[in-house]
């Protein structure tokens, strides 16, 4: 019955399984402390009078799911401009404030696509993708509908070294400067490395952490030396491919050293606890945690990952057969985010691939497979024992953080861009619909008035 | 004389008059010409309300007066309209016809068509070039069947816009209706064209182009130091420059001399206050391109914006800040419905321009059937709306069809017929000649038997300056 | 099997209830269920109540008060659980273990069948099982125009004679898209198929009918040809036709050709892209459908018109939702009934249309597809509402015995 401690569940189990869970064993790793939680918002509003507020929106009465895992019944957020003010109850709402009844309504951080395509950002890699986004793409619209308000475009990707270019976008309908959220806060690559590409990657780190050592006080200025390096060594490497984020500032390694981008680390083959460990093996070497891009095999190690502060993103439904004449090829499980999550890993989840399914916003008639319904993924977490408002944060807080843009998005909480959801029920529940959308402050999606979902009545 | 269309025999007579006094167009003709006079027609001045039952005096291509009591000289020639509608030629202020330059246009990205997997996109950005000094007149070749079958549809005026992405260049106005190319443009800097794109590169190409143009219009503005001479040897080099860059053989003769109708249009010439800069470092390094830009920044030069979308509208916008051309022409070359049509900003629009020249299209949202009339949007909303005439004749004669359907969804009649004369004419500012009918302008007219939108009409006869235009022998 | 466990304890860890008793080996004793709700598809919903099975049959279910357990059963009581009939899909192509099977050389095939071909051990029948799923028709793909005969299985068994419920389950008949593709052949398009597919009907009827005669001391004792021995089948009622359909083309001259001309058992499949412009057609014959594994039209004014919606609205009531696995994995089932009722069929009609609707299509409906006495004790064990993703399926149980717990394909 250890297993039953260790999981810290209280709670009383089929007697049936009891004759299964005994003799499992785990190996235990140091565990990073989990990053604090903010407070409760509804204590602190920050209240900064330093720029005047020109626009105050109150969503009012609804039962408001913070996406940090916390549920504020009939309580009302509190939005001056593009940004959330306060919540809680009782909030003094100021008298010119535009107040939106959400009453009986769910309240939700708007969701976030961790792989996504189209709606309305390029399919080439801008040098500044603000100069290429299009806020009249009519998949702005489709996104909304499904309760999506920003995703990660990625339009390349890096081999052997960090690389590529992405941005994550916003789906801010009209307004083409409230799209970028940022750029080039993800980088790729793949593992397995081969011994020689692993040398180059360790060579690449080791000098770039020279550069910021070198240049600690000096700056952005510091990281060209680097930068320089970069170029010339990524050119042998993947030809054809930039690892730049534009053509100022610094290059991908030093800007993952920094903190100030995320790694994303997918593998060539099956995902499973041999390519896993070099990929942790990555994450130490550069300090920080890497994103596990669909990692099967995550769940076997649960502590490792989350000893190395590393993150996931996985499809919960997605079956991946184990090879039952490869030890280290597991297979997936259904389970695989509860317990990652339980771990301590922040866990986002995109949709299964497949033909109908992935990162798209398909038209073909599968419905429950792809975009339209990121929220059923969300489900499938929890199908697989993950708790339900922890499930919420896989396609809101947590997929933000493996996007490095969680200060922004992600939550309800004041001080962040206001980006939420009015929704008629649970939002979880294969029922439920995005009533409104609101982007940055501004109603963005009606149901009503969009032809989608408008002649449903629930 | 052809006697064969005379469906009604009481008109032959008119006709034959008529024709009597066209002739042959290359025939020269005697300084003071026998007026005519076209009476018993409906006449749509565009100037004003229609005249019921009225007379255009015509002499020396211009129109001598028009009205219901205008008395007819003795000795005029007298065309009987037959009761027929006469409205002023047609302007087609957008166009490509008859130029060399490779057909398709790679960024047309159309959405009409349901597909269940989308493309994918391109995988690099737009690029964008600044060619603005390049005159489309240069690439025009005259000797083509085109330009007189599109006369033969009524366009009696026809604005030539080159192509690229970027700063496209400077079009032309051209006689549809004249056969060389000397008689042909009739300006050749009429208006400069941009074709912003979206993309990094492409804006800022735009942006620092226009900070230099606006920089060199600040130079200008200071009082001359030195004599004009130099400065205009200077631009002559420099475009000599501009030319070889393009691999396109210098014109010279027409770079210094603008053609006559020119001189009296808004294209004047460029670069009369040449700077005198740059005395410490010598010859100051010229380009043409910001010349030419800054010329339809200080308004010597219109400015065409073919802008598509409101996508392709806001990241202008933000490209060109406030360096804004006090006489900007918004062209809507398609309608893209996967990027915002621009009927969707009519705010920004606004700031830009008054005039849009769009396509003569109905479209529908992107998700539904409903049909929309963008152009009957902004007309409501107070713009001047013209219609782009397509380039190939048969297309260009079913422009009336077009406007007709946009008629029946809200656009108001006597708009649909200026967007294709009066508005046209004032985008390509040739609104002091052609357009409307009224003294003193030319005398480009159309006879229709009836109602130009009504689809029993037909087009009888077209005038370009008083003269008929020649059926093509069939 | 640890790790199948572990995964099982994080499923399980919200669970409240307790449960207490295990199934021992001899299940000849009788076994009494209680759990809050029973989702019987058979009438109204039933709170609190009791489920008694014996030799795999449900023998009485009702209020808990009312039924006792006899001496010598097993109580197993579920606490605030929901019982609900195990799901039933009668399009589906991987009891071989692999994707769609085809025999892609003669157009018509009535003397093909799948049965020979599944693999009890195949993976993904367990997994399909995990998803409540306990009996499936088992067809052959859409590659040719009449493809041969699925088998009707459950989903659980070591051997193939413990699946089986029909080794002919139903015929299978491609009518439009996918059997189109093949060109330079007579049959590469519609008109050719209906041509080719009639032939091969006649052909079945009239062995059927000189079958028939002759038992009937009316003619001849015919020759016995092999080939046509399953179609015969098909025209003495014993056996259904599924139909591939695509689009409303397909589905009204599905339901002449079989129900007006040929007037065989048939169930319409597929029915999806803009099928549901037929419903009406179909629901004026009574037309059984059985829909998916697209749940939507994307129509043109941009609406997502539920196909299930489309045909219950136009009174074709008699429908059911499939997976067409490979295309569905068939374990999400639930998840296609789920998108119907998102998109606007009534849930109590989408919950039937995974239970006692293909059931009663196939002709099981004395069998499967819902509780009542009589019936195999084939259910589903779930926190609440079945559909919900977020309620797996705890335990499953086909004929009494508890084929799948949670966690055990991980």
């Amino acid at each position: 019955m250890r297993a039953l401690t260790t999981a810290a569940l209280a709670v009383v189990l089929l007697p049936v399984l009891a004759a299964d869970l005994t003799g499992q064993r785990r190996r235990r790793f140091p565990r990073r402390p989990p990053a604090a939680e903010p407070a409760d918002p509804a204590e602190a509003p920050s209240e900064k009078k330093a720029a005047k507020v020109e626009r105050w929106v109150a969503v009012r009465g609804g039962d408001v799911y913070l996406g940090t895992g916390q549920l504020l019944r009939r309580a009302t957020v509190l939005i001056g401009d593009d940004k959330i003010k306060a919540v809680g109850h009782d909030l003094d709402v100021p008298d010119e404030a535009e107040v939106i009844d959400a009453r009986g309504k769910a309240v939700a951080p708007g969701f976030i696509a961790v792989k996504a395509r189209g709606m309305g950002a390029p399919s080439y890699a801008d040098e500044e993708f603000a100069d290429s986004l299009n806020p009249f793409s009519p998949d702005i619209k489709l996104g909304l509908s499904a309760g999506i308000t920003s995703y990660l475009a990625q339009v390349d990707r890096g081999t052997d070294v960090p690389g590529g270019r992405s941005a994550v976008v916003k789906l801010a309908w009209g307004d083409v400067d409230g799209m970028l959220v940022a750029q080039d806060t993800v980088y790729t690559m793949r593992v397995p490395l081969s011994a020689a590409k692993w040398r180059a990657l360790r060579e690449r780190v080791e000098k770039a952490k020279e550069g910021l050592a070198q240049g600690k006080d000096a700056g952005k200025d510091a990281a060209k030396p680097a930068d320089k390096s970069t170029t010339k060594g990524q050119g042998g490497t993947t030809p054809g491919r930039s690892a730049r984020g534009g053509d100022k500032g610094p290059d991908a390694v030093t800007k993952i050293l920094r903190g100030e981008a995320k790694l994303w680390v997918t593998s060539s083959g099956n995902f499973d606890v041999g390519p896993l460990r070099q990929a942790l093996e990555i994450s130490r070497l550069l300090g920080h945690g890497v994103v596990l891009d669909n990692p099967v095999g995550a769940w076997v190690i649960p502590d490792e990952v989350a000893a190395t502060g590393s993150m996931a993103v996985v499809s919960p439904r997605l079956r991946v057969r184990p090879d039952p004449g490869r030890p280290d090829d597991t297979g997936s499980n259904l389970a695989q985010a509860a317990i990652l999550g339980e771990a301590g890993v922040p866990v986002a989840v995109i949709p299964p691939g497949g033909r109908f399914g992935g990162s798209g916003l398909g038209r073909n008639g599968i419905l429950g497979q792809d975009l339209h319904t990121l929220h059923l993924d969300a489900a499938f977490a929890v199908r697989g024992g993950m708790e339900d408002r922890r499930a919420l944060r896989t396609i809101t807080l947590d997929a933000a953080k493996t996007l490095g843009v969680a200060e922004r998005i992600g939550s309800i909480e004041p001080g962040k861009d206001a980006d939420l959801l009015i929704l008629d029920g649970d939002p979880l529940h294969y029922r439920t619909f995005v009533e409104t959308a609101i982007v940055n402050g501004k109603v963005v999606y009606e149901k009503d008035k969009e032809p989608f979902y408008s002649h449903i009545h629930r | 004389m052809t006697h064969d269309h005379c469906r009604r025999p009481f008109r032959c007579v008119a006709l034959a008059l008529a024709g009597a006094i066209a002739g042959h167009m290359t025939i020269a003709l005697p300084a003071q010409e026998r007026p005519v006079a076209i009476h018993n027609a409906r006449i749509l001045t565009m100037a004003g309300e229609p005249i019921d039952r009225g007379v255009v005096l015509i002499r020396n291509g211009k129109i001598q007066a028009v009205g219901a009591e205008v008395p007819i000289p003795a000795g005029a020639k007298r065309v009987d309209a037959g009761g027929g509608t006469i409205m002023p030629g047609l302007v087609s202020a957008f166009s490509r016809a008859g130029l060399t330059e490779p057909r398709g246009d790679p960024d047309q990205r159309r959405s009409s068509r349901r597909s269940f997997r989308r493309s994918r996109g391109s995988r690099s950005a737009p690029k964008a070039s600044n060619r603005a000094a390049r005159k489309i007149a240069d690439q025009l070749y005259s000797r083509q069947d085109v330009f007189g079958e599109l006369a033969q549809a009524g366009i009696t005026t026809l604005g030539l816009a080159p192509r690229d992405d970027g700063f496209s260049g400077r079009g032309a106005v051209i006689d549809p209706t004249a056969t060389d190319a000397a008689t042909m443009v009739l300006n050749d800097e009429a208006f400069l064209l941009i074709t912003p794109v979206p993309g990094s590169k492409a804006k800022k190409l735009v942006k620092e182009a226009l900070v230099k143009a606006k920089k060199l219009v600040e130079e200008r503005k200071k009082p001359k130091p030195a004599a004009a001479k130099p400065a205009e040897g200077d631009k002559t080099e420099a475009k000599d420059e501009a030319a070889k860059t393009e691999g396109k053989p210098a014109d010279k003769p027409q770079d210094k001399k603008p053609p006559t109708d020119a001189a009296k249009g808004k294209g004047s010439a460029p670069g009369q206050g040449g700077p005198g800069k740059g005395k410490g470092k010598g010859k100051p390094k010229k380009d043409p391109n910001i010349d030419a830009i800054a010329d339809a920044l200080e308004g010597k030069t219109r400015a065409f914006v073919d802008l598509r979308s409101a996508y392709r509208l806001v990241h202008y916008l933000k490209a060109a800040g406030d360096h804004q051309f006090p006489d900007t022409v918004v062209v809507a070359s398609t309608l893209d419905n996967n990027e915002g049509r621009l009927d969707e900003v009519v705010k920004e629009l606004r700031g830009l321009s008054e005039v849009v020249l769009m396509e003569a299209k109905l479209t529908t949202p992107a998700f539904g059937r409903a049909v929309e009339c963008p152009a009957a949007t902004l007309v409501d909303q107070g713009f001047d709306v013209g219609f782009l005439l397509p380039d190939q004749p048969s297309q260009a004669r079913e422009v009336f069809f077009a406007l007709m359907e946009l008629v029946r969804h809200g656009l108001p009649q006597a708009k649909a017929l200026a967007g294709v004369t009066a508005v046209p004419a004032q985008a390509l500012g040739v609104d002091d000649r052609v357009g409307t009918i009224a003294a003193g302008k030319d005398a480009d007219l159309l006879l229709f038997t009836g109602p130009p939108l009504d689809p029993a009409s037909r087009l009888e006869r077209v005038w370009r300056r008083g003269r008929a235009v020649e059926e093509a022998k069939r | 099997m640890t790790l199948g466990a572990r995964s099982a304890l994080v499923v399980l860890a919200a669970a409240a209830a307790s449960v207490s008793a295990q199934r021992p080996a001899d299940s000849t004793a009788p076994l009494l269920i209680r759990a809050d709700r029973f989702l019987t598809m058979a009438g109204p919903t039933l709170h609190d109540g009791a489920m008694l099975i014996r030799d795999g049959k449900i023998v009485a279910i009702g209020a808990g008060a009312q039924i006792d357990a006899p001496p010598g059963a097993e109580v197993l009581d579920l606490g605030r659980r929901t019982v609900t009939p195990g799901f039933v899909d009668l399009h589906h192509h991987v009891s071989s273990g692999g994707g769609d099977i085809n025999d892609m050389v003669l157009p018509t095939n009535p003397e093909l069948r799948t049965l020979d071909t599944v693999r009890p051990s195949a993976r993904v029948i367990r997994e399909t099982l995990s998803g409540g799923v306990t009996t499936t028709l088992f067809i052959p793909g859409s590659g040719t125009n009449l493809s041969g005969f699925g088998a009707l299985l459950k989903m659980a068994g070591d051997t193939l004679e413990e699946m089986v419920i029909r080794e002919l389950g139903a015929m299978k008949v491609a009518q439009g898209f996918n059997p189109e593709r093949r060109s330079g052949d007579l049959g590469a398009s519609r008109m050719g198929m209906h041509l080719l597919l009639t032939e091969t009907l006649e052909r079945g009827r009239d062995y059927a009918q000189a079958w028939r005669d002759h038992r009937a001391g009316q003619g001849p004792q015919p020759d016995l040809d092999p080939r046509l021995e399953q179609l015969r089948a098909v025209f003495d009622g014993k056996v259904p036709v599924l139909i591939h359909t695509a689009g409303a083309r397909d589905c009204v001259a599905t339901a002449r050709m079989f129900q007006d001309v040929f007037g065989v058992w048939m169930i319409l499949s597929h029915g999806t892209f803009d099928g549901w412009w037929a419903a009406t057609a179909l629901a004026a014959r009574g037309t059984p459908v059985n829909l998916g594994p697209r749940t939507y039209d994307f129509d043109r004014d941009g609406h997502f018109q539920g196909i299930a919606a489309g045909y219950w609205d136009s009174g074709c009531t008699d429908l059911s939702i499939n997976t067409d696995a490979p295309v569905i994995a068939g374990e999400q089932l639930q998840v296609q009934a789920a998108m119907a009722a998102r998109l606007g069929l009534p849930t109590q009609a989408a919950l039937q249309a995974v239970t006692i609707q293909p059931a009663r299509q196939i002709g099981l409906g004395d069998r499967v597809g819902s509780l009542e006495p009589g019936k195999d004790a084939d259910f589903i064990v779930t926190r609440g509402d079945p559909l919900d993703p977020r309620n797996p399926p705890e335990l499953v149980f086909i004929e009494g015995e508890i084929v799948y717990r949670a966690g055990d394909v991980p």
